[in-house]
């Protein structure tokens, strides 16, 4: 993604490159629109009188000279702005401007001395000393009165350092309550030392002296404040960057450095100035007012570079497989700030501010985003400080990013495909923020870039030059990018984030309803891809000039085709993900459809594959299922029925039943498999010889055939022990003679009875229903 | 001894900065004034007793400071600590000018000084010398206040009496150099007539006077130099001698390597490891307390002052004060007993509640 964009700030480079110059713009312009006019053909046929008169006035020597001159006035402007003579221009300054400041350089030695000479013309003897020792003065009552202000605002703001806000706006709240004290008390540092200085009347120059030099300390003191908010070197759990604590404090040391050539410098180039000025010696102060800066600017880029080097080496230390890449990136940095000073000093101002934003813009996106890691991340952590001004370290020491003119590798979870788990809550709302301030600061840049250069960001993208074309493509393409980026960067940490929090089904556990999630997420995921991809590569598409309208209606056409063909398959896939999202069966599950029944086994796409309990596999279509039923959510009941005599003791039978019910939940196998106990519900109905008593019991689906077994086992054995007997099917014949039958008489009536007995087991047998 | 000494002679000169100051202060209204109020606030140091008590009391300061500096086993201080010692050293030379021209002048050479005609001298004269003095009122008094502070520190009523204080430490300064200013203009303006006494006759000439006081001035100032050369040299000689080495591990922290003869406070600080130490290591707060849970070869025996701090916190045996137990080599582990931000997070529920922060640091547990 990064280099992407790099690319692209480059081709956008480029384009702003050419956009100020006025060629493109002319060739664009004048030539395609005044062209027609001149050429413009008569839409009447012409008066042969007139064409007469035409050829006679293009005869005439004059008129010919005339329109010549014109012609040469009309297109002296195109040759004038062309490429090369631009750039031969913007070389004669370079050389103008290298020659100044070798002239000045060759003075050198004669600086201090002018400077020196110009001081005692316009100052009196004794003045630069007194200024010196009123400057002196107001910066301690400044520095008084905020000493003042700090010992009573003191207890406040230790309270905002040491009271780690758990929430994140808490802790927002806190360092920019932390940053107003502090800045409240540079107020009154500034307020102090200014107001003193008003309550003087001053002569002129002394005046200049002392303002500036009050100037120069509160503008130091300004950045100081910034850096410590940013680096907060003394305070880890304060800090914004994830530094550790020895690197903060360094960095903080070369800033505070580089800031203080950079302000010092800047404050004698405008007192040399003034001085030059006010004593009528600028001509001599000239080469001064050229050495002074350029000193200035030498020393702070090798302040730059060497902190650079500084920042670096401390961190390869610390992990070798970064060093290689830290080496190219110092390089690279070191580079930067040459190729930036030698733009400067040359004195090619929007090139150096173009070089600067260039070369910050990945540091600062890399920055930043490590500052939002490390924002969310100490809100996250709820540890004692102590741990915590660890992991700030150990977060510095796998490297990160600083702030300023250096770039960094980015620390091990910043990166956009970073691992995300449970405990961080804000991991969603974390990439989603750092996406955002991507795009906030490449917007932000390109707005900068466009304005160092002198261009409206609005006015340059309406205009039809070639150079508003290509900017406004630029634009188009890396906005769209940027904002498929962030959605997609969203949804797929919202979705793998909810894929993670489902663990593999543990063995022999029925999956739970997050299996029809963790089958559905993925193409969810896929097709979502898709689709920004898709959209995406049209949009940039549309945006670079390609007429997309054929490529959809192509893809519109090819759509219906395949619909029509492969309907069957979109049915059973579209189904599919409707019972999925009905939840109306689950990897484990027994269920029946129609005459089919068996346990689920497996699910594609398009198809559910059961197993029937004999071992059959049975594979149907998603289109195909019309109704289902499933066996195996939440609970069953299962019924048994004994035949007892009609002269058993129901309430002995109860009470049998109540003490098995007892023994099967006590049982260590199956016993937190029931719901509710087996209990008796008493005499189902009655038949020819015996009663019916009916015993349920509720249980876990799957559990209830080993129950019923038990159950079955254990009541018979109570049964018996207590003397109560199961109906025997029997035959009573009764015989009304008194007289004992005769054998073959016997035989006969058994054999009736037989008959009738086998009559009633000729009965259908109920279906097993046992899997 | 030392310790109170120092205490003692800084209440000392600070006492003569305030009374100066605000004699200069009431410049404000005119120069006149100033000088009229000068046997008031300044009387008490102009005769012989008082000024070679004042004298006394500032050399003795003096060489304290430097001894302290011999004993400092570390650069490596905290802040304030830090700012004392560079204030101390550029102090002195900052001020024998001063004291040259003004003491030594009226006591040895009869040139007694008066407000109006120093003004004209460090304003008109010699500009320079105006930025000195500026710069000796600044770093004295900054140098007074912090060394008070850090002494009142652990006084008991100090947190009741401290925010009417600080008002008074500001104001009193900036009050005098902006009396200093004004007065400067006024002198300068012509409108005050200024007077320089003679030297008396008989004795040697101004020119004569003015070049043995050079003398003395450069005497003094090479004194001093000397002075905290000899100091530092003989450090850097007690440092080197101080030979082996101590592999020190608190609790929680990475073990580190530190030369024995340091104690283990200003070894905790070289190597980054947060520690309490109210008092700036002088053994009186007893923050800096810790639990030593193993040592390999017996610790140096307890100094008096140390026991004093121990008992008043009655603490076990096998507890001692980092900023007196010397490094003497072995393996040392440690368990600070006050949590290393204690100063934060006490002192702010203390001004809540207004309570001595001493009591309750006594109490506060274990990290």
């Amino acid at each position: 993604m990064v280099p992407a964009i790099r690319c692209l700030a480059f081709l956008l480079l480029a384009g702003l490159v050419m956009a100020p110059h006025p060629t493109i713009a002319q060739v664009g312009g004048p030539m395609l629109q005044t062209t027609p006019s001149r050429t413009a053909q008569p839409t009447e046929a012409a008066d042969p009188a007139e064409l007469r008169e035409f050829l006679r006035l293009l005869s005439d020597p004059r008129i010919v000279a005339e329109l010549r001159q014109q012609l040469e006035a009309v297109e002296a402007p195109d040759k004038g702005v062309s490429m090369r003579m631009h750039i031969s221009e913007a070389a004669a300054r370079i050389e103008a401007r290298v020659n100044t400041l070798i002239s000045s350089f060759s003075k050198i030695e004669e600086v201090p001395s002018a400077i020196i000479r110009a001081w005692i013309a316009g100052v009196k003897p004794g003045d630069g000393l007194r200024g010196l020792t009123y400057v002196l003065v107001f910066l301690f009552i400044g520095g008084g009165l905020e000493w003042l202000y700090r010992q009573y605002a003191r207890s406040l703001q230790l309270r905002l350092a040491y009271n780690h806000g758990d929430t994140l706006g808490r802790r927002f709240a806190n360092a920019l309550g932390g940053a107003a004290l502090h800045l409240t008390g540079l107020a009154i540092f500034t307020g102090g030392s200014i107001g003193a200085f008003l309550l003087f009347r001053w002569p002129e120059l002394t005046r200049e002296f002392v303002i500036n030099l009050l100037i120069t300390v509160i503008t130091f003191r300004l950045v100081g404040a910034v850096v410590r908010f940013v680096l907060a070197p003394g305070m880890p759990a304060l800090r914004l960057v994830p530094l550790g604590n020895v690197r903060a404090r360094r960095a903080t040391r070369y800033v505070m450095l580089a800031a203080f050539v950079g302000i010092f410098g800047m404050m004698l180039t405008d007192s040399i100035a003034w001085l030059g000025e006010a004593t009528n010696r600028a001509a001599e102060l000239a080469a001064a007012r050229e050495v002074v800066p350029v000193i200035a600017a030498i020393v702070f880029a090798v302040i730059l570079v060497a902190m650079n080097l500084r920042l670096r080496r401390s961190r390869s230390r610390a992990s070798s497989t970064r060093s290689a890449r830290d080496r190219t990136m110092v390089i690279l940095n070191t580079v930067m700030i040459l190729v930036v000073l030698v733009l400067w000093l040359v004195g090619a101002r929007a090139l150096v501010w173009t070089m600067i934003i260039l070369g910050l813009l990945y540091p600062a996106i890399r920055a930043l985003s490590a500052v939002v890691d490390n924002f969310y991340k100490q809100a996250e952590a709820t540890t004692e400080e102590d741990r915590q001004a660890q992991s700030s370290t150990e977060a510095g020491a796998t490297g990160s990013a600083m702030s300023m003119a250096e770039d960094a590798p980015p620390p091990a979870a910043a990166g956009g495909d970073a691992p995300v788990n449970e405990a961080e809550p804000f991991a969603i709302q974390r990439l989603v923020v750092k996406r955002f301030v991507r795009i906030g600061l490449v917007l932000a840049a390109i707005a900068v870039i466009a304005w160092v250069w002198g261009l409206g960001f609005l006015s340059l993208s309406g205009s039809p030059s070639t150079a508003g074309r290509l900017f406004r493509t630029a634009v188009n393409v890396l906005v769209t990018l940027l904002i498929a980026d962030l959605v997609w960067t969203w949804a797929k940490t919202a979705i793998d984030r909810r894929l993670a929090d489902y663990g593999p089904v543990a063995d022999g556990m029925a999956p739970g309803p997050e299996a029809r999630m963790a089958t559905l997420l993925p193409i969810f995921r896929m097709f979502l891809m898709i689709t920004v991809v898709v959209i995406v590569s049209l949009t940039v598409l549309s945006s670079i000039g390609i007429d997309i309208g054929p490529l959809l209606a192509g893809a519109g056409v090819a759509g219906i085709a395949i619909g029509f063909g492969a309907q069957a398959l979109v049915r059973d896939v579209v189904s599919g993900i409707f019972y999925l999202l009905d939840d109306a069966f689950r990897v484990g599950e027994y269920i029946e459809m129609e005459n089919l029944r068996g346990t689920v086994e497996s699910m594609s796409i398009r198809s559910l594959r059961v197993r029937h309990h004999l071992g059959a596999v049975h594979t149907i279509p998603f289109g195909e299922l019309k109704s289902l039923t499933n066996y195996s959510r939440d609970w069953v009941i299962m019924k048994l029925e004994f035949r007892v005599p009609f002269d058993t003791d129901l309430k002995l039978v109860k009470k049998i039943v109540k003490e098995v019910g007892k023994e099967l939940q006590a049982h260590e196998g199956y016993g937190q498999h029931l719901i509710q106990p087996l209990k008796s519900q008493g005499v189902r109905r009655m038949e020819e010889f015996n009663m019916v008593i009916g015993v349920k019991f509720m249980a876990r689906p799957g559990a209830q055939w080993l129950i019923r077994r038990d159950a079955y086992q254990k009541l018979r054995d109570a049964f018996e022990k207590n003397g109560i007997n199961f109906a025997q099917r029997n035959v009573k014949v009764e015989v009304s003679s008194e007289t004992p039958l005769p054998d073959e008489v016997r035989r006969a009536v058994s054999g009736a009875a037989q008959e009738a007995i086998e009559k009633r087991d000729a009965q259908p047998q109920p279906v097993p229903d046992e899997p | 001894m030392a310790r109170r000494l120092r205490i003692i002679t800084g209440l000392i000169i600070f006492a003569f900065v305030t009374g100066h100051l605000i004699n200069i202060s009431l410049g404000l209204w005119s120069t006149g004034l100033m000088e009229r109020a000068r046997p008031i606030f300044m009387g008490l140091w102009g005769n012989w007793v008082g000024g070679t008590f004042l004298a006394l009391a500032l050399s003795t300061h003096v060489i304290l400071g430097l001894l302290a500096i011999y004993r400092r086993n570390t650069l490596q201080v905290s802040r304030e600590d830090g700012i004392q010692i560079i204030s101390s050293l550029v102090l002195l030379p900052l001020l024998v000018p001063h004291f040259v021209g003004t003491a030594i002048a009226a006591g040895f050479f009869s040139l007694p000084q008066n407000y109006p005609g120093l003004l004209l001298y460090f304003w008109q004269t010699y500009p320079g010398e105006g930025l000195r003095q500026v710069l000796l009122m600044a770093i004295a008094w900054i140098h007074g206040c912090i060394g008070l502070f850090t002494w009142l520190k652990l006084q008991p009523w100090w947190r009741r009496v401290a925010p009417l204080v600080y008002p008074l430490a500001v104001a009193l300064p900036v009050l005098a150099m902006l009396a200093y200013v004004e007065g400067g203009k006024e002198v300068m303006s012509g409108q005050v007539e200024v007077t320089y006494a003679q030297p008396p006759a008989g004795g040697p000439g101004f020119d004569e006077i003015l070049a043995r006081l050079e003398t003395v001035k450069w005497t003094l100032i090479w004194l001093f130099v000397a002075g905290v050369a000899v100091t530092l040299i003989a450090r850097a000689w007690r440092l080197l001698r101080n030979e082996g080495l101590t592999r020190v591990k608190y609790v929680g922290q990475e073990a580190y390597i530190a030369g024995n003869g340091m104690t283990l406070l200003e070894s905790a600080r070289v190597n980054e490891i947060p520690h309490a130490s109210k008092c700036g290591g002088r053994g009186r707060c007893g923050t800096c307390r810790v639990r030593v849970l193993d040592s390999s070869r017996p610790l140096p025996e307890i100094s008096e002052a140390e026991h004093e701090t121990l008992d008043r916190f009655e603490a076990e045996t096998g507890v001692r004060l980092a900023c007196q137990l010397k490094l003497a080599g072995g393996r040392l582990e440690v368990e600070r007993l006050l949590s290393p931000h204690l100063v934060a997070a006490n002192l702010t529920a203390e001004a809540e509640r207004g309570e001595h922060p001493d009591r309750k640091i006594a109490k506060t547990g274990a990290v």
